[in-house]
């Protein structure tokens, strides 16, 4: 920890690393920290078969493996698995994206359009979708964006939308259940309205519960598999969420329900769909912001928060990356790590870094 | 004769799989059997009460279209026993059902928890069927389909039943039983049958009851004879016939003087243990001390601030638990059946008063009903039995004050909440303790194969229903001067392990956990207490519904009876403090036991082809009375621990610290 000053000081640098991606490695796992795999793809400036070389010796090399560690994926295993369940698969990937007129959702489309992939988005009113879909295939053209109105809620409606993506794509790779609700309201539980209660509780968990289902049927039969992955929240991690019990409830929810759904695969032998989660931290989207009004909510938002296009920016290539390698392994990807929040957290009560960054704290 | 379950089982219920064999051999239906009947005429099994049309009437016409009678079915929970009575002028046979206090006293008797009787005979019960006869009771019980034999004089009554049918009776359904009643056994209910044949007179020798209860089955077999073939009214006259009446009352007697003997027996020993211990602690001190004047009279000081400080923390403990004696007002959602309707009991037992709540009216209804008459019938305490031919007073319908109403409510609407936090409150004047009990799980099946609507109802009595009850509750209990206690029942899948084949319901039950965290911290200053309870695995239709062998072989391991459970959990319940606290069920060392003891286990709740053998709820209810007059080892370890063992712990400390400073200043040299 003694170091970590110095790492802060550098945070300009790190951001300015953070622009150039791609030339990270992508493949890099908790593990592979310590004990880095020899075939791993090693594109940062001194190539690396020892990271905790890089930990010991300078402060600019600490920099480096530091944010890598903090924006590794940690993957559950390592290991690339055998081509047995899913084969290796080759772009353009097919993507499917739920609640992506706006917000995570639309970043992640864009950022998949821009790998090449073709991309399916979706949300409950159409309007929303129409004028999100404008504006993808004005960018990447007309054949590589579909948008279609999908209530996740309505088994029905998700039907349709798989018929959808049928008849446009054929088969869907990727599918990612990011439609989440916090009806923007930030309240104890006691002053809730119902109505308010009752949509968060149907989209977040029914939701998604409808679309995994439906998702694991229609990869089922697949011959490329498929890859679903859920969107994790505050609160997944257990840690309490208090002004927005019902939304971190539903949120803890779905951790389990990713953990039962890989179990019960494994159980019915069903190697060709694989669960993951996906985690995508604080992000400046509507559904935080709409919670800024407190004092400790600016500040947290401040220090942890993240543009959409940034965090899609980080996701899309490991997430693609998971297609693409055919593994058999569930992953967790996360954004925002522990050591991550915890070093940014630092680095502004130490260095007042990221004060007044996105609001005005006093 | 064609033998078919009337009460229409469900093919998939656990019942469904049992009853083909069982009515195949003119047993009972298992899962009633208490309640299961035979038309004594044509001996076909007539019916069998189901938990789902509990007050149905049925008629038995023998094969050749001649009407036997008429069966009403009332009262579930109370098992009822039937008596067939040929009226020779209308040439028809009537049926009396009856229950009555005596009877079930006498019933615990020979009722015990045993495997083998089970399996073997527990079809029918010849027994009881003259059992009943001894006395019924007009009031409840009996429903004869011709009006004279109601309005018939109590005693009359008696005499005339027992004289005309009993003999008939017993002995038509002991001769079909002799004849069919197979005695069923398969290796592991054997061997735990012989096993608990031999421990239980070893226990019952041990805690003195042994003596009270001599009446083996053998003898009650031998006098039920000598009843049957010698009665005669010249007996009775002459006094020569076994004064029932009186030797029950002597047991009864006997039974109060044994209770308050253990009584007086536990107080003993707490005190003599504790007087034990502090007296251990003296001699060490002495030994200590080593012949050193000074020390000893300091120790001897030690000692006596040890009592008085120790009697001061217990005297503490005890003022505080008179003061919060009082009776507690308790809602409990989904309380219809299975746990939530034992903890249910389990409350007014304890004197409280308890709102029922389910989606359905009917069984709202009928269980409120049910559990009325439980406590009208004082089934708890046989001491306080009300008699037969008493009118109903408001002093001797509850039990020190123990009320139950109910309301149907679905957890899930908002308006049907909010009706009951306002009914509850406006009928008992405010809300104590809120119960989450409710919920759903659907069966053991794939995520892929569950229906939108199954989804939608799982997360909608689970998740959706809590949130909004403890919503409404916190806000009812913010406004009461005493505040309140919430609870949201854990289940599998809390702690955020996996649950395969029930993910759905797994996720409803981790996200509460995550609920409970938020919600604890919303709630930070408030009066209100927010808490988890953990039943841990209890045998109800919410976990049995569509369990493989396998899970019930795993079930005969870790599993208990719901009464069990809600024993163990409502007294916690009702004594908590503060907030945030989990009371659970299946604690470590609860665990580790039924891991050691699993080999014993096999076969405790389904035989190796996974059908049922534990007793039905009826049934079990009485055992469990039973149990509860004598004195379980368990439940006096839990009170001594409780209290005693903090003051010795108390005086313990003190006395060492006393002792240790002295010794320093003491010591020569130092």
């Amino acid at each position: 920890m003694a170091v970590l000053p110095s790492c802060s000081l550098q945070e300009s640098l790190a951001r300015a690393s953070c622009r150039n991606w791609k030339s990270l490695p992508l493949n890099v796992s908790s593990q592979s920290f310590f004990q880095p795999r020899i075939n791993a793809p090693c594109a940062l400036g001194t190539c690396s078969t020892d990271a905790t070389l890089h930990l010991s010796s300078t402060n600019e090399r600490f920099r480096r493996s530091s944010t890598l560690c903090a924006r590794a994926v940690f993957t559950e295993s390592a290991n690339i698995a055998s081509s047995v369940g899913v084969p290796a698969k080759t772009p353009p990937f097919h993507v499917l994206i739920t609640g992506s007129s706006r917000g995570i959702g639309y970043a992640l489309a864009k950022k998949f359009l821009k790998e090449g992939d073709k991309v399916i988005i979706c949300s409950r009113s159409g309007e929303s979708v129409n004028k999100a879909l404008k504006s993808l295939t004005e960018e990447f053209g007309e054949q590589s964006a579909f948008g279609i109105a999908a209530d996740v809620r309505d088994g029905e409606s998700v039907q349709k939308l798989i018929e959808f993506a049928k008849e446009k794509l054929q088969y869907v790779d990727i599918w990612i259940n990011n439609a989440g609700s916090n009806a923007y309201v930030y309240k104890p539980l006691v002053e809730m309205n119902d109505k308010v209660i009752m949509e968060i509780v149907e989209t977040n968990t029914i939701g998604v519960m409808i679309c995994c289902r439906e998702a694991i049927k229609m990869m089922m039969k697949q011959e490329r598999g498929g890859h679903i992955f859920n969107m994790d929240g505050a609160g997944a991690d257990g840690r309490p969420t208090p002004r927005f019990a019902a939304y971190g409830a539903t949120k803890r929810s779905l951790v389990q329900l990713t953990k039962s759904l890989q179990a019960e695969l494994k159980m019915q032998q069903i190697k060709n769909v694989i669960i993951h989660m996906l985690s995508p931290g604080m992000v400046t989207t509507d559904l935080l912001m709409s919670g800024s009004d407190t004092p400790q909510a600016k500040f947290f938002i401040n220090v942890l928060a993240e543009p959409a296009d940034t965090v899609a920016e980080f996701l899309v290539p490991r997430v693609r990356e998971v297609s693409q390698n055919g593994s058999t392994k569930p992953t967790y990807i996360r954004f925002l790590t522990g050591i991550k929040a915890y070093s940014q957290i630092l680095s502004r009560v130490l260095f007042n870094a990221r004060k007044n960054r996105y609001l005005r704290e006093d | 004769m064609e033998r078919v379950c009337p009460c229409h089982c469900r093919a998939d219920s656990l019942h469904g799989q049992q009853i083909a064999s069982r009515v195949s051999q003119g047993l009972g239906c298992l899962r009633t059997q208490t309640t299961s009947r035979t038309c004594a005429p044509c001996l076909s099994l007539f019916s069998c009460s189901h938990s789902e049309h509990p007050s149905e009437k049925a008629d038995c016409t023998s094969p050749g279209g001649t009407f036997h009678g008429r069966l009403l079915l009332r009262n579930r929970s109370v098992p009822s026993f039937n008596l067939w009575k040929h009226d020779p002028t209308s040439d028809m046979t009537h049926l009396s059902v009856s229950r009555t206090d005596k009877m079930r006293k006498r019933f615990k008797v020979f009722s015990g928890f045993d495997n083998s009787e089970k399996c073997g005979k527990s079809g029918f019960f010849p027994r009881k069927a003259d059992e009943e006869a001894l006395s019924t009771d007009p009031v409840e019980g009996t429903s004869v389909v011709n009006e004279r034999s109601t309005t018939q004089n109590n005693t009359d009554l008696q005499e005339t039943l027992h004289q005309m049918d009993v003999v008939k009776v017993s002995m038509a359904e002991q001769g079909f039983l002799e004849t069919n009643g197979v005695e069923r056994h398969n290796d592991a209910t054997w061997f735990q049958a012989q096993f608990i044949r031999i421990v239980r007179p070893m226990i019952r020798v041990l805690n003195g009851t042994y003596l009270i209860e001599p009446r083996s089955a053998e003898y009650e077999k031998f006098e039920r004879r000598d009843d049957d073939s010698s009665w005669s009214l010249m007996r009775l006259l002459n006094g020569s016939l076994p004064p029932e009446y009186h030797r029950r009352k002597i047991s009864n007697k006997l039974r109060k003087l044994e209770a308050d003997f253990f009584a007086f027996a536990s107080h003993l020993g707490k005190f003599l243990f504790i007087m034990m211990s502090t007296g251990a602690i003296l001699a060490t001190g002495f030994l200590l001390a080593g012949g050193n004047e000074r020390l000893e009279t300091l120790i001897w000081y030690s000692w006596l601030a040890g009592i008085i400080s120790g009697s001061m923390i217990g005297a503490e403990r005890v003022m505080e638990r008179r003061l919060r004696l009082g009776p507690r007002n308790v809602v409990i959602t989904g309380s219809t059946r299975g746990l939530g309707k034992a903890m249910a009991r389990e409350f007014l037992i304890a004197g409280d008063r308890v709102v029922i709540a389910s989606r359905s009216p009917q069984s709202v209804a009928e269980t409120v009903k049910e559990l009325q008459e439980e406590i009208e019938f004082k089934l708890f305490d046989p001491s306080q039995m009300r008699k037969v031919g008493e009118p109903e007073t408001a002093s001797n319908i509850y039990v020190h004050g123990s009320r139950v109403i109910g309301m149907a409510c679905d957890v899930s609407k908002v308006s049907d909440v909010q009706a009951l936090a306002e009914f509850a409150s406006s009928k008992f004047g405010s809300i104590d303790i809120w119960v989450n009990n409710a919920g759903v799980s659907k069966g053991f099946r794939p995520l892929v194969q569950f229906s939108d609507d199954d989804i939608r109802q799982i997360v909608a009595a689970n998740l959706i229903g809590s949130l909004l009850c403890t919503r409404e509750a916190i806000r009812v209990m913010k406004l009461q001067s005493k505040g309140g206690h919430v609870f949201n029942m854990d289940g599998a899948g809390s702690g955020g392990s996996s649950t395969p084949l029930t993910a759905v319901y797994g996720a409803t039950k981790c996200g509460l956990r995550q609920l409970h965290q938020s919600i604890l911290k919303e709630c930070k200053r408030s009066r209100v207490g927010v808490h988890t309870a953990s039943p841990g695995m209890v045998l109800t239709d919410l976990l049995l519904s569509g369990a493989s062998l396998q899970n019930k072989k795993m079930f005969n391991i870790i599993c208990e009876l719901p009464e069990t459970v809600a024993r163990n959990l409502v007294p916690r319940m009702r004594e908590i403090k503060g907030t945030g606290k989990a009371i659970n069920f299946l604690t470590p060392p609860r665990i580790l036991f039924a891991l050691i003891t699993a080999w014993l286990r096999r076969g405790r709740w389904f035989d190796e082809e996974g059908r049922a053998v534990y007793a039905a709820e009826a049934d079990r209810l009485r055992n469990w009375a039973e149990e509860r007059t004598s004195f379980p080892y368990s439940v006096a370890v839990d009170q001594f621990s409780e209290n005693t063992l903090i003051s010795v712990f108390s005086i313990t400390v003190i006395c060492a610290f006393i002792m240790l400073s002295s010794t320093d200043n003491g010591l020569p040299g130092t």
